[in-house]
């Protein structure tokens, strides 16, 4: 595992711009595809925006944490909060096949990545961790 | 997001740029309403600039494209990036949204609703 690195950002929508540049040249530098890169963008943005609109819940001065490590053949993106727990479990799985105009962005997650991790943040809050994982490079 | 539009007659090209995503997606509900005024508005809306469309983006077009309809307006999505059309297809929003690969054939598109 390579050292990881952190960014920290304010519980504003308007930050989630700054977060991504930050992780795509993180991703760049270990060596994702555009198209891996382009899938972490969308579920950062994703996971930073419920975190900002439902657990911060408009405290903007709030901190949230975006920490990323290579682990093995996987990139791994983490978004720290200290907002209240929050359990995915809760949430019904969305119906993609039922089309409206709301609430894509859960399912989005778990779509584009290879793997998401949601657990309690030491404490207190939580840890979503976004994993894709580096094709090529370590295939036989 | 950046945009610019260009009106030809009824018809208006809604060209955007960057990214839409939570922190955008009001102004581009805002620019889309604006552009579908009322019957036989003619909207194209040129995606190739756009890098990024995440959810909420989504919602925007899905109520833009019922707007439209309820109102008797055409409102189609053109050249979209593969990482935008990816988010059509995951969402299955490709289905319903009126989607042209390039802006010439979202023109034709356009002719033919």
């Amino acid at each position: 595992m390579t050292d990881g690195a952190h960014f920290a950002i304010t519980a504003r929508l308007a930050a989630i711009d700054e977060a991504r540049t930050w992780v795509v040249s993180q991703a760049r530098a270990a060596g994702l595809d555009d198209e891996a890169i382009a899938d972490l963008e969308l579920a950062m943005t994703e996971a930073l925006a419920n975190v900002i609109r439902h657990g911060h819940g408009g405290d903007s001065a709030a901190l949230i944490d975006v920490a990323v490590a290579v682990v093995d053949d996987r990139f791994e993106v983490s978004i720290l909060d200290r907002a209240p727990s929050f359990v995915a479990s809760d949430i019904p799985p969305r119906d993609l096949d039922n089309v409206a105009e709301g609430g894509y962005g859960l399912s989005l997650i778990d779509l584009v990545m290879d793997e998401v991790r949601r657990a309690p943040r030491a404490g207190g809050g939580n840890v979503v961790t976004l994993v894709k994982r580096r094709k090529g490079r370590f295939d036989a | 997001m950046e945009h610019t539009v260009e009106q030809h007659g009824s018809r208006r090209i809604v060209h955007l740029e960057g990214a839409i995503d939570v922190s955008t997606a009001i102004h581009l509900r805002e620019l889309l309403g604006d552009q579908l005024h009322g019957p036989g508005a003619e909207v194209l809306v040129d995606l190739s600039g756009v890098r990024l469309l995440d959810s909420s983006g989504i919602g925007i077009l899905v109520t833009a494209h019922r707007r439209a309809e309820s109102l008797g307006a055409r409102l189609v999505l053109a050249a979209p990036q593969p990482a935008v059309a990816k988010v059509f297809e995951l969402t299955r929003t490709n289905k319903l949204l009126k989607i042209a690969s390039t802006l010439a054939e979202g023109r034709m598109a356009l002719d033919a609703l």
